[in-house]
C-alpha cells in the first residue's frame, strides 16, 4: 500500500465529480488547467474517466439525486484514491444544508481525505490544497 | 398604447378577465378565470406574438396563485395572467398543448407545488428523484421537510 | 417502421467528461444523426426557493447568487430588483451604473468562457486556452472592483455594497482596455477558421419558428434571428443610458451561435 500511495503522491490524475455545485467551482478547477497557473506543470491532469483517477475532486453540496451516482461513482475508482473536498458546499453544504433536497454532507458519505474551503477557493488556495494534501500523505508514510 | 392589449383581452374574453391590475405602466396583472387560461394565453402567444418568459407558483394563504408571464417585446410590456386555484385540490387544465414553452414549468409546478394540470402531455418528475415519495410538495407552506418528520426521508 | 428498428440509444450523463455539470441527455440516433432527445435534469436542484423563505431580504442575494456560478450577476440583480420594486426603493444613479458595468462584465467574461468550452469540445484546445487566458483580465477586474474573482456579493437591496474606488479605474481601465485586441483576433480566428467552420456550420440548428414556440432567450434566440434581447425591450438599471447594439444572426446553427456571441 505505501508504495501505492507513493506512486500516487507523484502526477496526480485528477477526476472531476459535480455534485450539485453551482458550478463556480467547477470553471476554478479548468482555470487551474488554463495558461495562467497551467497546473499540468505539476504533473495534474483532469481525466475523462474516474477508472483513470489518482484523487476525485467533487464539488458541491450533492443532492438527493446526485446522491447515489456520487456514491456509485466513488465506488468504481481504483484503490487507493484520495477524495477532495473542493469548495464550501462540498465541505460542509455551505447554506444549502438545511433544504430538503439535500441529504448527507460529503463526509458522511465516503471518508475525505482533504478540504479545501472557499466559495469559489481561490486556483491558489486549490494548488495549495492539493500540495498539503501530497505532504501529509508523505510524511505519514515516513512515519 | 397600454390599453389596446387590455381592452383587447377584455373585449374577446368578457367575464373570464376577472381584474385588471396596472402595476405600473408597462406591467399589467390579468386575473383570469381558471377554465379560460390556456385559451388567454393562446390568444397572447398567438395572435399577439407574445413571447411566454416563465410562469411562478405560489401557496398563499387563500389559495394556490399562477402567474404566467408574458413579455409583448415590440409593446415593451408585460402581461402576467393571474390565476388562483383553491388550496384543496388544486387543478386546472394545462397550457402545454397550445403553448409549447410552458411544458416543464408545468411540470416542475406539479412536482414542487402539486398543482394539477390535467392534460398535461408528458407528467413526469423534472427536479426531483424518481423515488421521491408521492404527495409531497415540498414547496407548500404546511409541508414538512424530514428532519422535521417528513417522509422524503435519509437513509445512509 | 424498419428506420425505427435501427435506432439506437446513447446515453450522456450524468457524469461524463464532456460536462461541466451533471444532467442526463438520452440521444436515440439513426446513423449520425440525433433524432429523439430526452433530458433528466435536477442533479442540481437544492431547493433554493424554499432556503429563501426563512432568509430576510438582505441575506437573499448571497443565496440567489450560488444559483449559478457562471452567472453570479444575473441572478442576485433581478433578486435585488424584484425586493426594490416590492418595497418602492429608489437605486442611486451611480450604483445603477455599477450595476450595468458588472452586468456587462460578466458577459464578456461568460462569452469567452462559452467559447473556450465550445473549442474544447471541438477538440479544438487552443482555442480554449486561449479564450481562458484573456478571460483572465476580466476576472482580475473583478477581483480589483469586488474583491472576489466570482461570487461578487455586490448586489443589496437599495443599491451596491461597496463603491468602485476612483484609484482603482486606471488599472481596470488598462486591464480591460488590453482586452480589445485579443478580442478583435479571436474574432478573426474563430470566424474563419475552416476546421471551426466545418465543424459547426449547419449543426444543431434552431429555426425561428421554433426558437419562438420554445421560448428560447438570450444570445440562443438572437442566432436564430429573434431580436429579443431584454437589456433593449425592457431596460433596467442603466441600459437605457447606454448605446449598444443587438446582433443577430439568421440561420440558427452552433457556428452562428458563437457570431453573436462574439
Ligand atoms: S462552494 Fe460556492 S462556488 Fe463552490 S459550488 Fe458551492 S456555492 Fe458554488
Amino acid at each position: 500500500m505505501s508504495l501505492k500511495i507513493k506512486a500516487l503522491t507523484k502526477s496526480i490524475w485528477v477526476f472531476h465529480l459535480a455534485a450539485s455545485p453551482c458550478n463556480n467551482c467547477d470553471i476554478e478547477i479548468l482555470d487551474l488547467l488554463t495558461p495562467r497557473w497551467d497546473i499540468e506543470r505539476f504533473g495534474i491532469q483532469l481525466v475523462g474517466s474516474v477508472r483513470h483517477a489518482d484523487a476525485i475532486l467533487v464539488t458541491g453540496s450533492m443532492n438527493r439525486k446526485a446522491h447515489e451516482r456520487v456514491k456509485r461513482v466513488i465506488s468504481q475508482a481504483p484503490q487507493p484514491c484520495f477524495v477532495i473536498a473542493l469548495g464550501n458546499c462540498a465541505c460542509s453544504m455551505e447554506m444549502f444544508g438545511a433544504s430538503y433536497n439535500q441529504m448527507h454532507c460529503l463526509d458522511e458519505v465516503t471518508k475525505v481525505h482533504a478540504y479545501i474551503a472557499g466559495c469559489p477557493p481561490k486556483p491558489e488556495a486549490m494548488i495549495q490544497g492539493i500540495i498539503a494534501l501530497i505532504e501529509a500523505q508523505l510524511a505519514a508514510l515516513k512515519k | 398604447m397600454a390599453d389596446e392589449v387590455v381592452e383587447g383581452l377584455k373585449s374577446k374574453f368578457g367575464d373570464a378577465i376577472i381584474d385588471i391590475h396596472e402595476k405600473s405602466p408597462d406591467k399589467t396583472y390579468v386575473t383570469v378565470a381558471p377554465p379560460r387560461l390556456p385559451d388567454v394565453a393562446e390568444y397572447l402567444y398567438k395572435d399577439l406574438g407574445a413571447r411566454f418568459s416563465i410562469a411562478s407558483g405560489m401557496h398563499m394563504a387563500h389559495g394556490f396563485e399562477i402567474l404566467y408571464h408574458f413579455a409583448l417585446d415590440a409593446k415593451h410590456r408585460f402581461i402576467n395572467l393571474r390565476v388562483i386555484l383553491d388550496s384543496e385540490k388544486p387543478s386546472i387544465d394545462s397550457c402545454a398543448k397550445r403553448v409549447p414553452a410552458t411544458e416543464w414549468i408545468e411540470r416542475e409546478m406539479w412536482e414542487l407545488l402539486g398543482i394539477e394540470f390535467r392534460g398535461h402531455p408528458d407528467m413526469r418528475h423534472l427536479l426531483l428523484t424518481d423515488d421521491w415519495p408521492e404527495g409531497n410538495y415540498p414547496l407548500r407552506q404546511d409541508w414538512k421537510d424530514w428532519r422535521e418528520g417528513g417522509e422524503n426521508g435519509s437513509e445512509k | 417502421m424498419a428506420a425505427k428498428s435501427r435506432t439506437t440509444i446513447i446515453p450522456i450523463g450524468p457524469y461524463h467528461p464532456l460536462q461541466e455539470e451533471p444532467e442526463f441527455f438520452k440521444l436515440h440516433v439513426e446513423g449520425e444523426k440525433v433524432v429523439k432527445l430526452e433530458i433528466e435534469i435536477g442533479y442540481n436542484h437544492r431547493g433554493i426557493e424554499k432556503l429563501a423563505e426563512d432568509l430576510t431580504y438582505d441575506q437573499v442575494p448571497f443565496l440567489v447568487e450560488r444559483i449559478c456560478g457562471i452567472c453570479s450577476t444575473s441572478h442576485p440583480f433581478a433578486a435585488v430588483q424584484a425586493i426594490e420594486d416590492v418595497g418602492g426603493v429608489d437605486v442611486p444613479e451611480r450604483a445603477k451604473y455599477i450595476r450595468t458595468f458588472l452586468g456587462e462584465l460578466e458577459r464578456i467574461h461568460s462569452h469567452l468562457l462559452w467559447l473556450g468550452l465550445a473549442g474544447h469540445f471541438l477538440g479544438f484546445n487552443t482555442l480554449w486556452m486561449w479564450a481562458w487566458k484573456h478571460r483572465e483580465p476580466v476576472l482580475d477586474t473583478f477581483e480589483l472592483i469586488t474583491g472576489n474573482r466570482n461570487h461578487y456579493a455586490m448586489f443589496k437591496p437599495g443599491g451596491v455594497r461597496r463603491d468602485i474606488m476612483d484609484e482603482d479605474i486606471p488599472t481596470a481601465m488598462r486591464l480591460l482596455d488590453g482586452l480589445v485586441r485579443p478580442l478583435n483576433m479571436f474574432i478573426k480566428v474563430v470566424l474563419q477558421d475552416p476546421v471551426l467552420q466545418a465543424r459547426t456550420k449547419n449543426v444543431g440548428v434552431l429555426s425561428y419558428d421554433d426558437c419562438v414556440e420554445l421560448g428560447a432567450l438570450g444570445p440562443t434566440s438572437r442566432a436564430s434571428g429573434v431580436p429579443w434581447d431584454v437589456r433593449r425591450d425592457h431596460p433596467y438599471a442603466a441600459y437605457d443610458k447606454v448605446d449598444f447594439n443587438v446582433i443577430t444572426t439568421e440561420n440558427g446553427d452552433v457556428f452562428d451561435k458563437a457570431v453573436v456571441r462574439l
